[in-house]
């Protein structure tokens, strides 16, 4: 999977990098508007971070260049402006997600997973891992072939922790994710835990692993 | 009052009350003047009768009209001057004379002599002048009418046009604020100033409104690094306890700076009326669409939600500033619901309620309620009371009401509409 970073700041840039490519994804860095449209004519990516704000011109119009390239890659707005006309004209303009700065690296990752896996068409929407399957079309999860009965907030959760698998997440992290930008992810702190012991408890009654490991001081892991 | 009537009505007053004093002073005056020159007239005439008298008996004195009668006998006063009304037959009117009445002896013989003079004459010029007076002196406050009528024109219109354009100017309008000139010198040097005062107003507005559009992506892209590095930093192995617990407390810092950042940069662009794509909004269908945000959210917290929401009320507006309002009123509702708690939601009457069960059994300080900083309720930690502030002044740049009640043992909000 190749990854074009087109943002200005290079130690963001960077980090986003290291963080990906630990996911296995193939990365590359455009700090420029003139760089991106190169590199853009040259090479194929499966998904573009896209930062609206760039020295030498506006990301949008990258956003509009692909369109008429008919380019098949997914795009993420990464932008700090927060001006609601950005987000729209963005994803009018065929963004497939929207991110405000500052972000955590999992959420960015977990969006990017999702924007790649919708833009698949060889119908694989879903994911496993052993006797865990998740439908991410009908958003149902499967233990050994059979339902699983989840709360809507529950299947986020545990999408949550599939696509960041193996790696720590913080209570934070995750609260700030279920939140979403609606609301503080510390205003929930305190009630993660209730309701990640509530899922490990229904994937254990329907026979699944014990994957989620509570990490002491930390958070949490989803290891496989 | 308008400055010019002000003035005006001072010029006339005194015209006027110079003209009431002025008038009959002046005829009193000449009056008396006159009367002094016809009594030495009839002095000659008194000198001359006695003259005559010693020559001629006084029954053979022929005088004109009559107006020197001789009669043997004395008046009690030896002189006296007055004015006395006869009767004109010719004319049949009633005439004033003036009359001097004097004892004098002719020959040894003692007479009374009556001298009379029509004053006719004299009180029509008298009258005629006074009327010349007054003519002259209405003619002066027709002019001071007239002129003030055209300093109106050539000094307080342009007054006025300049207050005119200065009430209707808006900082953050299209158009500039250009005054033109006039004749006038001092509307020049004020329009002049205007001019600069608001073209220089203009551009420090110009470059705030872009300073807090600049601090945004300035501040918000050093905290996404900062983000960034520490999502990596923890990811290292192996990472202490001590190190997680400091790393998260840096996370939140750093997620709570970014929050307050955009929330005071949404209350400058309310504050700057940065919002003016109006139109026609349905609350409740825009309470629904806000809710199902807030889905997970509630579900966290296990928040039973009871909506009466199905009124058709709708307001004018623009839509990013009415889903900030209900965003806001829910976000402070959820947040300050204690677990398994109660949000009720009532749109009716032109009026959105929003009500939450309150953690402490009493009513909040609503005084102190809409202040930004305020951590109102519990001081909640964490909370920027920065939210119901935002709420406020959307109410007030849009007239909306928003106010608080307690009641049902629940905080509510109520805008209306």
């Amino acid at each position: 999977m190749k990854i074009l970073i087109v943002e200005d700041e290079e130690m963001l840039s960077e980090n986003i990098a290291l963080y990906l490519k630990q996911e296995n994804y193939v990365c590359e860095i455009a700090q420029n508007f003139r760089t991106a449209m190169d590199k853009i004519g040259g090479f194929d990516y499966d998904c573009i971070l896209l930062d609206i704000t760039l020295p030498d011109g506006n990301g949008l119009n990258i956003l509009r260049e692909l369109k008429k390239e008919k380019k098949s890659n997914g795009v993420i707005i990464i932008s700090a402006k927060n001006a609601l006309d950005d987000k729209i004209e963005g994803l009018n303009l065929g963004a497939d997600d929207y991110l405000d700065k500052p972000f955590h690296l999992s959420e960015l990752s977990a969006r990017i997973t999702a924007v790649i896996r919708r833009r698949r068409f060889d119908g694989s929407s879903n994911i496993e891992v052993n006797e865990l399957l998740m439908d991410t079309v009908a958003r149902t999860v499967f233990i050994n072939n059979k339902p699983l009965d989840i709360t809507k907030m529950q299947y986020d959760l545990l999408l949550y922790f599939v696509v960041n698998k193996n790696r720590v997440l913080s209570k934070l992290a995750i609260a700030e994710h279920l939140s979403g930008d609606k609301a503080d992810g510390f205003d929930n702190y305190d009630v993660v835990y209730a309701h990640i012991k509530n899922l490990k408890k229904k994937i254990a009654e329907a026979g699944g692993n014990d994957y989620i490991k509570s990490i002491y001081g930390m958070g949490y892991k989803f290891e496989v | 009052m308008k400055l010019t009537n002000h003035i005006a009505l001072r010029y006339i007053g005194v015209a006027t009350i110079v003209l009431l004093i002025s008038v009959p002073l002046f005829y009193v005056v000449l009056q008396r003047v006159m009367w002094n020159s016809i009594d030495e007239s009839l002095r000659f005439q008194k000198e001359w009768t006695e003259e005559q008298l010693k020559n001629i008996s006084p029954e053979h004195f022929v005088s004109f009209n009559n107006d020197i009668i001789i009669l043997p006998r004395l008046f009690p006063n030896i002189e006296r001057y007055y004015n006395e009304k006869i009767y004109i037959p010719y004319d049949k009117e009633m005439v004033t004379y003036r009359v001097l009445e004097f004892n004098t002896k002719a020959r040894g013989i003692p007479y009374a002599v009556r001298i009379q003079k029509s004053l006719v004459e004299s009180e029509d010029v008298l009258q005629a002048i006074a009327a010349m007076q007054i003519g002259v002196l209405l003619i002066l406050l027709l002019s001071l009418i007239l002129i003030n009528r055209n300093l109106r024109k050539n000094v307080w219109i342009p007054f006025y046009k300049t207050l005119d354009k200065l009430r209707s100017y808006r900082i953050d309008g299209e158009e500039s604020f250009n005054l033109s000139t006039s004749k006038i010198e001092e509307i020049n040097s004020l329009n002049r100033s205007l001019n600069d005062l608001t073209k220089h107003n203009k551009e420090i507005f110009t470059t705030q409104k872009e300073f807090t559009e600049n601090a945004s992506h300035e501040l918000q892209t050093p905290l996404a690094t900062m983000q960034s590095s520490l999502d990596l930093l923890w990811q290292t192995s192996p990472l202490s306890e001590e190190q997680a617990r400091l790393v998260q407390n840096l996370t939140e810092t750093n997620i709570r700076m970014s929050k307050l950042n955009k929330a005071l940069l949404l209350l400058a662009k309310i504050d700057n009326n940065q919002f003016t794509d109006k139109k026609e909004i349905s609350v409740g269908k825009l309470t629904k669409k806000i809710l199902v945000q807030y889905e997970n959210n509630f579900a966290l917290k296990n928040i039973q939600i009871q909506k009466d929401i199905s009124s058709v009320v709708t307001v004018f507006a623009d839509e990013t500033i009415m889903e900030s309002l209900i965003g806001n009123l829910i976000s402070n509702a959820f947040r300050h619901t204690p677990l398994n708690g109660y949000v009720e939601l009532q749109i009716s009457n032109n009026s959105f309620k929003i009500g939450n069960t309150a953690k402490e059994q009493q009513p909040l300080d609503k005084e102190r309620l809409f202040c930004r900083f305020q951590k109102q309720q519990y001081n909640v930690q964490n909370s920027f009371g920065i939210g119901l502030e935002i709420c406020h002044h959307i109410c007030i740049k849009s007239g909306f009401e928003i106010h608080y009640d307690f009641s049902d043992n629940k905080n509510w909000f109520i805008v209306k509409f």
